[in-house]
């Protein structure tokens, strides 16, 4: 009860903050300056097509890039998240509280690592099976 | 006065590097309200982060209620309410949230009744039910975190700097919330404040602290009574060579200077009055204000640290 009530709070104060969102957006927008150019003649029937495979291409190499900055986002936030409550007070008066030194380190850090291991793995997958199939339909 | 012990201390050191916070530290406090008071760097915060189980002391063993403050620390913790000098919250709730959360974290049986009682305790819960924390103001902070040390009505309540941000007409209703808590509950408080004014309508026990040691730990009345010097509140024009002159005399036990105003401790009175008007007249400086301070728990706290 004492444990998942704090990692209620803890996963929602650390997730409130636009921090997929803004990842999303940054490999979104770095996977669009590294489309490939069209080198060759293709039919205005295909040039639609053609432009989006180019682009899914892209995303598919950025998105591989995203486990990378996911990481970096994750060691951000576990320091943040102790560091901040530390400096802040919050840490002693949680650790004030009849819970034990071990439950508040790990509910904070459960807090941040789980959601983001869950995105990276969502992204895995989407990029190995989603995008193919995106691909195909085009 | 009841004469159960809820917090003994026991020649407790603490370093923190070089600095010696604590300093075979020992006292006594019993039930009802204590002040624990000192100046800045006295080594209080330390003392109330040992008492806590936040931190270890190097030497010397520290006891709330009979048990061992870092061995027992998650006892202690289901007994006393904290609010710490520096209040911080899960910002992204509202008051009431919040307060529900620790209820929980406190193991406290029905959350919402406690959350909802300590709210109207602190006279916050209009405010407090739909607003984020970030909202609040400091004031409001300042209450919610009292709020949250009183939560299910503990058996000790330790409190560091806890009017430090609220406005007059919150202190007035900080007091009484002490003093109806204290009477009619039975909880016992440890309040760290350097506004001794204050301190004082509430206290029954005082604790005075400076350079990590305990200088005075008594009764407020028996300290009080204890006090056989007398603070003069002298305003002279020119002071400088008046000051001069005083400082040379025997039974000057302190003296300090506030503004235009000369403050000294005098331990024999008589001497000072027969002496007064001869030093002024050597001085050459004619006298404007000359007041005689009551005793009280500034004065205390002015002649044990010599202003």
């Amino acid at each position: 009860m004492k444990f998942s009530s704090l990692l209620k709070a803890e996963t929602e104060r650390v997730w409130s903050r636009p921090v997929l969102e803004l990842t999303s957006i940054l490999v979104f927008l770095s996977s669009l300056s590294a489309v490939a150019p069209l080198v060759s003649v293709i039919p205005p029937d295909r040039l639609q097509a053609e432009m989006f495979s180019k682009i899914v291409d892209s995303i598919t190499l950025y998105a591989d890039s995203l486990t990378l900055f996911l990481g970096l986002i994750c060691a951000v936030l576990a320091t943040l998240s102790f560091a901040k409550d530390y400096e802040q007070g919050l840490l002693q008066t949680l650790l004030s509280l009849p819970l034990s030194r071990s439950l508040v380190f790990v509910s904070k850090l459960i807090a941040v690592t789980v959601p983001i291991t869950l995105i990276a793995w969502v992204t895995m997958v989407s990029e190995s099976q989603l995008l193919p199939c995106i691909r195909y339909c085009f | 006065m009841p004469d159960e012990t809820v917090i003994e201390v026991e020649n407790l050191t603490k370093r923190f590097g070089p600095v010696e916070a604590l300093r075979n530290l020992s006292f006594k406090v019993p039930e009802g309200v204590a002040g624990l008071i000192g100046p800045n760097g006295a080594g209080k915060t330390t003392t109330i982060k040992i008492l806590t189980g936040l931190l270890r002391p190097d030497k010397g063993n520290a006891e709330v209620f009979g048990l061992n403050c870092w061995k027992d620390s998650l006892k202690i913790r289901r007994k006393i309410g904290f609010l710490p000098e520096k209040t911080a919250f899960y910002d992204h709730m509202t008051g009431l949230g919040y307060l529900i959360l620790i209820s929980e974290l406190k193991g406290l049986q029905n959350s919402r009744n406690e959350a909802s009682k300590a709210l109207s305790l602190v006279e916050l819960e209009s405010e407090a039910q739909n607003r984020r924390v970030r909202e609040y103001s400091a004031g409001m902070r300042q209450r919610l975190g009292l709020a949250q040390a009183l939560l299910g009505t503990p058996e000790l309540v330790i409190l560091d700097e806890p009017t430090s941000n609220l406005d007059p007409l919150g202190r007035i209703q900080f007091l009484d919330v002490i003093n109806k808590l204290s009477k009619e509950a039975g909880v016992a408080f440890l309040i760290s404040s350097h506004i001794l004014p204050e301190l004082e309508k509430v206290c029954d026990y005082v604790v005075l602290m400076d350079k990590g040691r305990a200088l005075k730990a008594g009764s407020l009345n028996q300290l009080l009574s204890k006090i056989t010097t007398s603070t003069f509140r002298i305003k002279v024009q020119p002071k400088e060579k008046f000051v001069e002159l005083l400082k040379r005399e025997a039974y000057v036990r302190s003296l300090w200077l506030e503004e235009d105003l000369v403050f000294v401790v005098v331990g024999e009175v008589e001497n000072f009055k027969r002496r007064l008007p001869v030093l002024l007249l050597e001085a050459q400086a004619s006298l404007e204000e000359l007041e005689v301070e009551g005793k009280s728990l500034e004065s205390l706290f002015k002649t044990s640290l010599g202003g």
